[in-house]
């Protein structure tokens, strides 16, 4: 870890790659904006290593604060990769909280990693703290988990979601780090934009009642150990850089991709007709096909693109289910065909009771 | 149909990429004797994710031009080495993967004259995203009339950045390459007909070349669920016609091969272009355009798809007196 300057302040906001991508820009440069509006030097920058982005892939923003330091300061604090800790981590979309794998050599890393002792994790959810601490590792050190109360907020590439996310967060910052903005340096940036009543209301509703506290102590939370795998350097590379292959049908273990999706596959195997157009259609080869002729998801590589739902020619065969409906994750998954096999009736129940909570999906075709 | 997957899962692209879907394909059609050679782009950034790799089958990276160059070198190395008897001779397929920007612009003077070529095996296939995705999706020369990207956005004084017509590759590579034997266009919708495309130009001998057209969820803007749905409405408002020229034959397949017997009708395009965001400025006006520019090619082209001059050719009016 680096000597920490004094006075300044670090935030990254972790968010789904496209998806989130212009919420995260607006909300970190409203954060630095309304920083400078309040007299401080502040920035916001990207996370060099995530791009290019990719669907769903987490990512990062940072904006670092500072009180009365220079630009060049900051300048230094901003030229490199990713801060070593940060005082604060937003997390615009709660499934993020079951891990986050960028690249394959840093694995599937906690979503917390970077927070610092005493920090505070501040999610955008439906769900309370007490709900959300199933998905999150645990840590040596305390921290607060602030929840931000609302929907996850989807848009993409060309669109940005205007729903008040930002607003949001922003009344969330006020609440619970007044030292880094207060109320009135929040109305004060969001009173320079256009609907600037409309926009203080949402950051006021937010500050007043739709924020939820817990402190999480050390040891509360997922057993998870966060393992970096070991990938060589330079100096163990084979000549030419050259990797090692897979052999055929061997899955690239050292990146998973698992912790891209939103939503997941789940199959009633009950009504598959084996057709195997899911198996046929996925782009990133999740099926397994079993000794009987069903095709099982391989969950820790699905990114949760729901092509295979929408392929599916049987209504309500794979439905698409809010990846918060699950407490697995950190690359270990439900086995379906396994659950299945062992007890069909069980599966069949707990496929009705995710029924009512699945994604509709191919409305054409009922 | 082979189970087998020779590129598999645990790769970085996006959720519903068409391209991985392509890779996958291509790569079961071709087996376990192949080698494949990727140019930079979404599927060597997102499929060697430091220092691991989704493939199963040797794959080298080269450089965005490259593919031309090191595809031919690569097919008459093994030939050279198999004379020489320093390899047991057997057949390895020689596979160059390249994108629109590395294979249409950038890569089109190597990837021409490898096509050339005739003493080697191997096919080069363009992956066709309509954009330099990778580099967070900038315009090409594949790029389609009016479509956003970061070098073409709509802006308050130029509607439209994008105004050029999109280049006609595989037509291009057919007519401008008299000698190969095969050409095709794809999608990876249709899986089983890029499988049974790849086998043919794998058996056929000598430089052969496909074009698929991948829809791309990041830079064309829809729910990824929808990427099929989006391939198949390419080719059912016309847009995109499936052919193949199978030693100087010329035929359409598919989707495509119904439209032209008039077994069903095109689609308007407006049905294909309301459904991306990269479209979302458009008027209908613009679309208007588009549909034209789509009738006259099923309509007034001598062969759809393929070849531009009009079925009427104009006879000079000077040639008349
Ligand atoms: C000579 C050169 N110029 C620029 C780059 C930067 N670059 C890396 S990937 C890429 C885009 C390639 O686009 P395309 O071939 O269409 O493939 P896609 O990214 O769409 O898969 C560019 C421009 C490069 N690697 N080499
Ligand atoms: S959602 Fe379905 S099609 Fe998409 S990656 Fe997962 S298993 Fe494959
Ligand atoms: S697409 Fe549906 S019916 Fe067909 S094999 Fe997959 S789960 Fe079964
Ligand atoms: S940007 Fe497009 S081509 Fe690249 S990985 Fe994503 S979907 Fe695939």
């Amino acid at each position: 870890m680096s000597v920490q300057v004094p006075g300044i302040y670090t935030i990254e906001i972790i968010y789904r790659g496209i998806h989130q991508r212009h919420l995260a820009r607006n909300l970190a440069r409203g954060i630095a904006y309304a920083a400078r509006m309040a007299g401080n030097v502040a920035l916001s920058y990207q996370r060099y290593g995530d791009d290019p982005e990719r669907d769903g892939s987490p990512a990062k923003y940072f904006v670092v604060i500072a009180k009365g330091a220079s630009e060049e300061v900051l300048d230094a604090e901003a030229a490199r990769v990713e801060p070593d800790y940060v005082d604060a981590s937003i997390v615009l979309d709660d499934s993020i909280l079951k891990g986050v794998e960028s690249w394959a050599w840093q694995g599937i890393q906690p979503v917390h990693l970077k927070l610092r002792p005493s920090g505070l994790l501040i999610v955008i959810s439906k769900r309370n703290p007490d709900e959300l601490i199933k998905f999150i590792p645990s840590r040596d050190s305390p921290y607060t988990l602030v929840v931000a109360y609302g929907e996850r907020s989807i848009g993409d590439f060309w669109t940005f979601q205007d729903d008040g996310t930002v607003e949001r967060v922003l009344g969330a910052i006020a609440r619970v780090l007044p030292n880094v903005l207060s109320l009135d340096d929040v109305k004060k940036y969001l009173g320079s934009l256009d609907k600037p009543s409309e926009r203080i209301n949402r950051a006021l509703e937010a500050y007043q009642s739709l924020v939820k506290l817990r402190e999480v102590k050390p040891g509360e939370g997922l057993p998870y150990k966060y393992e970096p795998p070991h990938l060589p350097g330079w100096k163990d590379m084979m000549i030419g850089a050259a990797i090692p292959g897979l052999k055929p049908n061997q899955r690239n273990p050292y990146f998973t991709g698992g912790t891209a999706k939103h939503y997941r596959p789940v199959i009633n195997f009950d009504k598959c007709i084996k057709c195997s157009l899911c198996w046929e259609y996925c782009p990133d080869s999740v099926f397994d096909v079993t000794p009987d002729g069903y095709f099982n998801p391989a969950l820790a590589y699905c990114k949760g693109c729901g092509i295979c739902a929408e392929v599916c020619p049987v209504p309500d065969t794979i439905i698409m289910v809010d990846e918060m409906e699950f407490e697995d994750g950190y690359g270990k998954f439900i086995d379906e065909y396994k659950a299945w096999k062992e007890s069909k009736e069980a599966y069949r129940k707990w496929f009705e009771s995710l029924l009512p909570k699945a994604q509709i999906i191919s409305v054409r075709k009922r | 149909m082979a189970q087998t997957e020779y590129f598999d899962a645990g790769h970085r692209t996006c959720q519903g990429c068409e391209s991985a879907m392509v890779l996958r394909w291509v790569a079961k059609a071709a087996g376990p004797n192949t080698i494949v050679i990727g140019a930079t782009g979404c599927m060597y950034v997102a499929n060697t994710t430091y220092y691991t790799t989704a493939w199963a089958l040797p794959w080298i990276h080269t450089q965005l031009s490259g593919t031309g160059s090191a595809v031919v070198g690569t097919a008459a190395a093994l030939k050279a080495l198999m004379e020489k008897g320093k390899l047991p001779s057997e057949k390895i397929n020689v596979i160059g993967i390249c994108g629109d920007l590395g294979c249409a612009d950038a890569g089109l003077s190597e990837v021409s004259n490898a096509l050339t070529h005739t003493k080697y095996n191997f096919l080069i296939l363009m992956y066709d995203n309509e954009s330099s995705a990778n580099t967070d999706i900038q315009e090409t020369t594949m790029t389609p009339f009016g479509a956003l990207t970061t070098f073409s956005p709509s802006g308050k004084q130029i509607r439209i950045m994008k105004y050029r017509w999109k280049k006609n590759m595989a037509a291009m590579m057919a007519v401008g390459h008299p000698e190969i034997k095969y050409v095709a266009t794809a999608m990876a919708a249709d899986p089983i007909d890029l499988y049974n495309k790849v086998r043919k130009a794998l058996e056929i001998g000598g430089p052969t070349f496909i074009h698929t057209l991948d829809p791309c969820p990041k830079g064309w803007g829809y729910d990824p669920k929808y990427s099929h749905e989006i391939g198949k409405l390419a080719v059912e408002t016309g847009l995109w016609p499936l052919f193949e020229i199978e030693n100087g034959k010329f035929r359409l397949t598919g989707t495509s091969a119904r439209i032209a017997s008039g077994e069903i009708k095109r689609k308007p395009v407006k049905e294909y272009i309301s459904r991306q965001t990269r479209f979302k400025h458009l008027t209908d006006e613009d679309i208007e355009y588009i549909q034209r520019k789509v009738d006259e090619m099923w309509e007034k082209w001598l062969i759809p798809g393929l070849l531009p001059l009009t079925k009427e050719l104009p006879y000079p009016e000077t040639a008349k007196t």
